[in-house]
């Protein structure tokens, strides 16, 4: 998928997200930082073995252990694939930010993982409870009739990936502004019940925060289905 | 001896020896039982699912000739044994060295 480039997207791809997860939490961050010289000298210290023992492996006669297949032409003092640095660079001081600010959890006694999938599971419920409870909304089943209707119609007219992608995209969007339109009204009369001007000017705001989309959505629409409709007459 | 374990075993020579000053100095890096548990976790998923996809999508292919003989998805078993519990637990034993070197844990509070 990345030609060349492969190994180096991969190792981005895996270590990136995670290093600035680790990096960008508040709370984590402040562990980190006070750990950032250790954390640093580790890696250094295995980018610097890392990638030369992993070109004995390579090119020791005999050994030979395995062949890059996609890799950059470039190499550091012509030999030290760039690939391998970055990898070296990229799980070490992914490894090491984690034990760093696990290791500090688990000396207070708390599983700072388990508590991060917890939190996670916890929200996804919160989220599909608060979807099942949107369910009794009278927009939200003529949205949903109207999407499943686009969907059969979808699959008759025989719509191409790109068409697929784009009507997904807005039935999902209209659904979810519709949600957050709701959530805000409810809001709104719970904490505000009495009637006044400008809780009516933020109420129609709202609302026509999902028309907009849903114009849009309209419009796409017919783009898609309007001239698959017409050959068929 | 497979070739691929001798590399294996000189490669991690250092931080082998490194793990075992760890151990004599009494840095207690196998009392963090859950971030081990975490930590090899993740290595034998997500690090198993990038190797693979890394081997099927040809981006590096593992000689046959040096190896045990034991493959597992396309892998050869010296790679679950030596990079995937050796290589992270050698890497966190000269990491926890570094730590206890430049001030304890207990600093970071």
């Amino acid at each position: 998928m990345f030609g060349d480039y492969s190994y180096l997207a991969y190792t981005l791809l895996f270590c990136v997200p995670l290093i600035a997860y680790l990096w960008l939490r508040n709370d984590f961050f402040h562990i980190l930082k006070k750990r950032a010289f250790a954390i640093l000298c580790g890696t250094l210290i295995w980018t610097t073995i890392g990638p030369h023992l992993w070109y004995i492996a390579m090119h020791v006669e005999n050994l030979q252990s395995w062949k890059y297949e996609k890799a950059i032409s470039a190499r550091l003092f012509g030999y030290i694939y760039i690939e391998d640095i970055v990898w070296w660079f990229c799980f070490v001081f992914l490894l090491s930010s984690f034990w760093a600010v696990s290791t500090h959890f688990e000396d207070k006694g708390r599983d700072i993982v388990w508590e991060e999938i917890c939190g996670l599971v916890k929200s996804f419920r919160c989220a599909f409870r608060g979807l099942c409870v949107f369910c009794s909304e009278r927009n939200l089943i003529i949205e949903t009739s109207i999407a499943i209707a686009t969907i059969i119609g979808g699959i008759f007219f025989r719509i191409t990936i790109t068409e697929w992608s784009s009507v997904l995209l807005w039935i999902a969007v209209v659904i979810g502004f519709e949600i957050r339109n709701t959530a805000l009204e409810r809001f709104i009369t719970r904490v505000h019940p009495a009637k006044s001007e400008d809780i009516r000017d933020i109420k129609d705001m709202s609302a026509g925060s999902v028309l907009l989309p849903s114009i849009l959505a309209l419009i796409i629409g017919l783009c898609i289905f309007g001239p698959k409709i017409y050959a068929r007459f | 001896m497979s070739q691929y374990v001798l590399f294996q075993l000189i490669f991690f020579a250092f931080p082998l020896s490194i793990l075992l000053l760890a151990v004599k100095e009494k840095i207690k890096i196998f009392r963090y039982k859950r971030t081990l548990f975490w930590m090899f976790a993740v290595v034998y998923t997500a690090g198993l699912f990038w190797d693979w996809l890394s081997v099927r999508t040809g981006v590096w292919t593992y000689a046959v000739g040096d190896k045990i003989g034991v493959w597992l998805w396309g892998l050869p078993v010296e790679e679950f044994i030596g990079f995937y519990l050796l290589g992270p637990m050698l890497i966190i034993s000269v990491i926890a060295v570094i730590f206890h070197m430049t001030g304890g844990i207990e600093d970071v509070r």
